[in-house]
């Protein structure tokens, strides 16, 4: 039974082309010894019956990974009869790649021209003599997905099998590779190898180990002394040919496609170059990024505060009255009605009530995501960066930061420079993280609820500014040396998608909640123990366990203005998770009067001022303890993860201290 | 053009391939194959993002923010393609 064989560029409509040859008649397996996909099946085709085989899709036929070596051992070794080149007509001149590369094995092809009326859409047209002229193979229109021009392919197919035909394309690869390919293939003579002797010399001249490790095998030539000669030789030889025999493949697709197919004018600019002119101009891209991102930290608080909020604040105290209710009902003993209402509703409670500004916010990062515009803010930050001796790449690893510091530091691992990557973690808790922002927004609406989005936009350029200036540090003193190059490339600019801006929301608040109900509840419950012990001491007082501790942390934080027992074992408790400083500030401040609300007790313990020192304090002090960890696991080091829990901590308190010293001279208050 | 595709990069401030596709006249396809090769070959060196994470997707709980979701590539001319730039 004669065997057709599928090959072709990824999404090139091959399997498409597959399906309608073989409908049902397949079975799908995996190649020898490897874990591809083996699609067989059966076409019946005037009263024959053909073996058709899908390869698996390749843009070339190298030995680069496993794809490619099933698809071209298949054709050198199996050698079916016919071999169909699915080629993608809108994206020809890439496509024409693998074609070459199957002509210079010599395989008996038929090209099946696929997508072609989309490529009539795009008014790309075709001389389609010329180019099978040109290519010496027949060149078969077809639409798969509307079974067009299939048994045209297939009759151009069938007819190939018995003829005799030369398919070696009239292909130069200049004067001197030519007569080494001659030199070789006279070498290769009357070997009995796998492979076509041209097509083995082609690989060796491009430096094809798999190759070299075949021939270097092969008993009739590891012994010959002139062919070990000439392979030594040309291993030294072959890295630069392998340039030259690329570059004279898409020469000969240039010649081919220049005559045979006409594109019509590439725009000269696209939208999205035009719209990159404006965002990335040297002057005013970083005004436009700040611009962008103060808009959303204001579309955040119009948004989620005016329109959303309030909602999760019933939701929760309504729910937190229900199941008060409930637990006096069934008798339930006092501490776990205490332990629900004051420790879990208030402490857990108060970080969950935010969860509607973290909608918005996150929605409103996922648009600038997945519009292909935080690339251009990565690129616009890069010239900065590099003239503060940081890697470009190193925001990257900052944006991220801004979900969450742990991924952020993990993907410092896409810096290669150690010391690069050094710093990059080093600065990354700077990066103001989700689990900080219920700690600003409930100062914010303590304080500044007509200014929130201004104040929540300085919090985040001043913890971008302090990694900056922190880098900067770190690259002219603790690691010297060159930063390593990048030039970054930018996709795109596309439509956001409503599936994929809600799935990015989706993800962060998910990881929120959960973060609440696991974290932070064990946090709020180990605090709410501390709280109410010893025995007999007023729970949530300055007596309590928890209160000890606040009193004898609270005097580091009096420069710094805000000196409560309260605050300091907030910030205590923020180590642990950073929503804890907002979960323990709800236990402590809120939760020990009934309806007294956080913001409420937040006004009557701190000042305007105090609260700006606080929130500094919360966005550059030390990081949780998974960041720590984190840094330990990334550096491999106790020393660097200590170092990032002591200098972040005197960072913060430095800001604090500084904020709340020069306010109060300033006459603030 | 290999080698002017890689002085394309070579110039640029950031790469965008339709650029170089324009200046080239050639089709954004065939520089996007253009790039694989000069990789593949080590002339140019990607850092695409990934950060070689050994743990799985599934079981991280830092999966929905991590960086190998994000859009974003870079690039460097390796030794060998400024080699090949100053020839």
């Amino acid at each position: 039974m004669a065997t057709i064989a599928l090959v072709g560029n990824p999404n090139s409509g091959k399997t498409t082309i597959f399906n309608a040859l073989t409908g049902a008649n397949q079975h799908v397996g995996n190649w020898p010894g490897v874990t591809v996909e083996k699609k067989e099946g059966k076409l019946n085709f005037n009263k024959k019956t053909f073996n058709i085989v899908d390869l698996p899709g390749t843009y070339s036929l190298g030995a680069f990974s496993e794809d490619e070596i099933v698809a071209r051992d298949y054709i050198l070794k199996d050698r079916p009869d016919v071999v169909i080149n699915v080629v993608d007509a809108t994206n020809i001149e890439r496509n024409l790649y693998l074609t070459t590369q199957l002509l210079e094995m010599g395989a008996k092809v038929v090209i099946a021209l696929n997508m072609f009326d989309e490529a009539k859409e795009k008014k790309i047209t075709f001389d389609l003599d010329s180019l099978s002229k040109k290519l010496g193979v027949p060149v078969i229109p077809t639409v798969a997905s509307k079974r067009k021009g299939l048994d045209q392919l297939i009759k151009n197919s069938v007819a190939l099998i018995d003829q005799e035909v030369n398919f070696a394309p009239h292909l130069s690869y200049g004067e001197n590779i030519d007569q080494e390919i001659n030199k070789l293939k006279g070498l290769l003579s009357d070997k009995n190898l796998d492979y076509p002797s041209q097509w083995i010399a082609i690989k060796l001249l491009e430096g094809d180990q798999y190759i070299y490790d075949l021939v270097a095998n092969h008993k009739g030539l590891n012994t010959s002394d002139e062919f070990i000669s000439a392979l030594q030789q040309l291993k030294t030889r072959a890295k630069d040919y392998e340039l030259d025999i690329v570059n004279k493949r898409y020469e000969f697709i240039s010649n081919i496609t220049e005559l045979s197919v006409t594109t019509p004018e590439v725009m000269v600019v696209t939208k999205s170059d035009k719209i990159d002119k404006v965002f990335t101009n040297k002057w005013l891209g970083m005004p436009i990024f700040a611009l962008i991102m103060l808009l959303v930290f204001q579309l955040t608080f119009t948004v989620g505060e005016e329109l959303l909020g309030g909602v999760m604040a019933r939701v929760i105290e309504a729910l937190g009255e229900t199941i008060e209710n409930y637990l006096i009902t069934i008798k339930s003993p006092a501490w776990l009605i205490a332990f629900i209402s004051e420790g879990i509703i208030s402490g857990v409670g108060a970080v969950v009530e935010f969860v509607p500004l973290i909608v918005v916010l996150y929605m409103l990062m996922g648009l600038l995501e997945d519009s292909g515009y935080m690339a251009r803010a990565a690129y616009v930050m890069d010239s900065l960066m590099r003239a503060l001796g940081l890697q470009g790449k190193t925001f990257i690893s900052m944006i991220v930061g801004f979900g969450c510091n742990v991924p952020g530091i993990m993907a410092t691992r896409t810096l290669e420079n150690k010391k690069d990557r050094l710093i990059a973690t080093l600065i990354n808790p700077f990066m103001s993280c989700g689990a900080r922002l219920p700690i600003y927004l409930v100062f914010i609406a303590a304080f500044f609820p007509k200014h929130g989005g201004l104040v929540l936009f300085f919090l985040y350029l001043l913890g971008i500014l302090v990694a900056l200036l922190m880098g900067k540090i770190f690259s002219e003193t603790l690691f010297k040396g060159e930063s390593s190059y990048f030039i970054m490339e930018l996709p795109p600019y596309r439509r956001p998608t409503v599936r994929n801006v809600l799935r990015n929301m989706w993800d962060n608040v998910s990881g929120f909640l959960k973060r609440a109900g696991t974290t932070i509840f064990a946090v709020v419950t180990i605090l709410w123990i501390l709280a109410v012990l010893p025995f007999g001491v007023e729970p949530y007082s300055a007596n309590s366990i928890l209160g000890q501790i606040g009193l004898w942390l609270a005097p580091i934080f009096k420069p710094a203005g805000f000196d409560s027992w309260q605050a300091a074992v907030g910030l205590f408790a923020g180590i642990a998770a950073k929503e804890g400083v907002i979960a323990t500030l709800g236990m402590v401040c809120a939760g020990v009067e009934e309806g007294t609300a956080l913001v409420t007790a937040i006004q009557s313990a701190f000042t305007p001022l105090t609260a700006v020192s606080f929130m500094i304090m919360t966005l550059l002090y030390t990081p949780c303890a998974a960041v720590i960890g984190t840094v330990r696991k990334e550096t491999n080091s106790y020393k660097w993860a200590l170092f990032t829990a002591l200098y972040t901590f005197a960072i913060g308190w430095l800001g604090a201290v500084l904020v709340f010293q020069i306010g109060s001279l300033l006459g603030f208050s | 053009m290999l080698k002017k595709v890689l002085k394309q990069i070579k110039d640029a401030d950031y790469i965008s391939k339709t650029n170089i596709a324009t200046k080239l006249n050639k089709s954004v396809g065939l520089i996007e194959d253009a790039f694989s090769q000069l990789i593949r070959m080590g002339y140019l060196q990607v850092n695409d993002n990934k950060n070689n994470c050994n743990s799985n997707c599934n079981g991280c709980p830092f999966a929905n923010s991590c960086a190998n979701q994000l859009a974003s590539k870079a690039i460097r001319i390796t030794e060998k393609g400024e080699r090949l730039l100053a020839k």
